[in-house]
């Protein structure tokens, strides 16, 4: 692919689906800064990959894998720091019961429980999460993991699982 | 809250996207590079100190065993900056596969880096080690105290046993993680 297609399709894949990369990262790294820096490394290594594209498979695949790959190479490299300052659910219900005293919402409170357990899973998991969470269907998943539609299927079923429970454990809290 | 409301939740968060202009893509990538680079050139000027420390040990020290020694430390040394080049310029796997098989070859990757860090990165620097502290132990120092020469071959041991061992550990930490991945794909390397 030419430089000039290359630059299109990149804007192109910026334009569609600039918030969903920005999402993305937010489940990849906690820290705004850092997340900032990731986002860079994600826009750039997107931009790059598009000298390899030839349409085979949607934009929108493409661009997926590219940032959930991105993230987790991100993850791998961080992991002892991530381990370090990642939080215990119960950390996450304490910051919680902090927050209710600046009134945030009850939307804002179950967001940050489910970014916590987000940042909790092991890559493949965390990637079916956050396109589930992006209403991809199962077909659509899997072709971005590579999982089989079946494996999809149960992983996507015991995250509902997860987070009704975590959801409902919330509520009880408050 | 149920399914759909966490959704619409998740979708509406405050996160501006970013966006880049070609130019500062170009200008981010040339930035990560040079970190790779700097990363890279500590690790080329640690060897140059261990190369040009042993260089002056083979014209300093009269005796031949530690002469011969040090140019067999300064082999070794280049053996694993040549290694260290070769792992560093190899290609990780292309980011647009699909993520089982993305993380499945990182994993892999990694795994065999440390799972063979006892051959490209203890194992070059042992015959110079041995014969360098041969000859400090029969021609520099003769007649020094026995203990004090085990007790000095002994750490240098120790150090290289740990070297292995810990990166034994990894390699063992990172085949637990591929033995987690599923074995089942419908479309992993399209």
């Amino acid at each position: 692919m030419n430089n000039k297609n290359q630059d299109t399709c990149y804007q192109q894949a910026a334009t569609d689906y600039g918030p969903d990369l920005a999402r993305f990262t937010a489940g990849y790294e906690r820290d705004p800064a850092l997340r900032r820096e990731l986002l860079q490394e994600v826009h750039v290594a997107l931009w790059q990959s598009f000298a390899s594209y030839q349409a085979q498979c949607s934009l929108r695949t493409w661009v997926y894998r590219v940032a959930h790959n991105v993230g987790v190479t991100h993850i791998q490299r961080t992991m002892r720091r991530a381990e370090r300052q990642s939080l215990a659910i119960e950390d996450i219900e304490a910051q919680a019961c902090e927050y209710t005293d600046i009134a945030l919402t009850e939307r804002r409170l179950d967001l940050a429980r489910v970014m916590a357990l987000i940042h909790q899973l092991a890559p493949l998991d965390r990637q079916v999460m956050l396109l589930y969470l992006e209403e991809l269907d199962a077909a659509s998943i899997a072709e971005v993991t590579g999982l089989s539609a079946r494996n999809v299927a149960t992983k996507v079923h015991r995250i509902k699982a997860v987070l009704a429970a975590q959801l409902s454990g919330g509520m009880q809290h408050e | 809250m149920n399914d759909d409301l966490l959704k619409s939740a998740w979708k509406s968060q405050d996160l501006p996207p970013a966006v880049f202009s070609v130019d500062q893509l170009h200008s981010v990538a040339r930035k990560l590079d040079r970190r790779i680079r700097v990363r890279n050139t500590l690790e080329y000027a640690a060897c140059l100190l261990v190369v040009v420390c042993f260089a002056r040990f083979t014209v300093v020290f009269p005796y031949p065993l530690m002469r011969l020694g040090s140019a067999m430390i300064i082999i070794g040394t280049l053996i694993i900056a040549w290694q260290l080049h070769v792992r560093a310029s190899s290609q990780s796997a292309p980011r647009e596969l699909a993520g089982l098989e993305y993380h499945r070859r990182q994993l892999v990757r990694q795994r065999e880096a440390l799972r063979t860090a006892w051959l490209w990165y203890v194992a070059p620097l042992v015959p110079g080690v041995v014969l360098f502290r041969w000859g400090v132990e029969i021609e520099l120092d003769a007649n020094g105290p026995f203990a004090r020469g085990m007790g000095a071959n002994m750490a240098i041991a120790a150090v290289f046993f740990a070297i292995i061992l810990f990166n034994l550990h990894g390699a063992r930490r990172l085949q637990r993680q591929l033995d987690r991945l599923p074995r089942d794909t419908d479309n992993g390397t399209s």
